[in-house]
């Protein structure tokens, strides 16, 4: 029987405190076909959250670059045309559609999301699942409790290991 | 290769224009030039500016 030695994982490589932090970037497939180039890259960044208030001990994901719904190509199954603005509740038939919208958004998301994680190397593929892969829920409220400046995931993690670090995913086109 | 000061921003549809990038105010002068700059269409400068995100302090790598 032969024995495979695991190399032990550089946490602190992956993970260092305040504005000295790295960033790692991949190629990455659109997984939607935006465009016909299909070519993106994600960047991620692991950074502690610090607070003089009290903060919950959690781990933040925060995403940036995607395209909305109505971008998408109109033949794209999620293709959606952005909804006239209205005053939610004066419209019930409008605020229906922008729920519709916004949970396109999060499809769209997702399916980025699952993309970088798939062209992720394997140190970082297990930080975020330490972290709370696997438990991930939209929170408009994410990094600050009293307004949706900064919607993101919660990151539930199993063991709390690795917690009250912000993740920052930036999606870029080619 | 020394580091400087950005702001990483993505405008509505900035994707489409090259987006998200770093801002740096000594470099790229006003915010409206830079989007300006990066080929943002004219119409929608003004939308950008109230609904752009803006994700946070960065350094951002001098390649001069």
């Amino acid at each position: 029987m032969m024995n495979e030695t695991i190399e032990p994982i550089d946490w602190n490589g992956l993970y260092s405190s305040g504005k000295d932090s790295k960033d790692f970037t991949f190629d990455m497939f659109d997984p939607l076909y935006v465009d016909d180039k299909q070519s993106w890259t994600a960047t991620v960044n692991f950074r502690a959250r610090y607070s003089e208030r009290y903060t919950a001990k959690k781990n933040i994901l925060f995403r940036c670059g995607m395209p909305a719904p109505d971008e998408l190509k109109p033949d794209h199954r999620w293709y959606m045309a952005k909804p006239e603005h209205s005053v939610k509740g004066a419209d019930i038939v409008n605020d229906k559609l922008w729920r519709k919208f916004n949970r396109t958004e999060l499809k769209i998301d997702e399916a980025f999301l699952h993309a970088f994680f798939n062209v992720a190397s394997f140190e970082i593929q297990s930080f975020l699942i330490e972290a709370g892969w696997y438990n991930m829920k939209f929170s408009m409220r994410a990094g600050c409790s009293m307004c949706p400046c900064s919607p993101g995931y919660n990151l539930k993690s199993a063991n709390g290991f690795i917690r009250n670090t912000a993740i920052d995913v930036v999606f870029k086109k080619k | 290769m020394s580091k400087r000061k950005g702001i990483l921003i993505d405008p509505p549809s900035g994707w489409q224009h090259g987006f998200p990038d770093y801002y740096i105010a000594e470099e790229h002068g006003t915010m409206e030039n830079f989007l300006r700059l990066k080929k943002y269409p004219e119409k929608d400068i003004e939308f950008a500016m109230q609904y752009m995100r803006v994700i946070g302090e960065e350094t951002a790598e001098n390649k001069s």
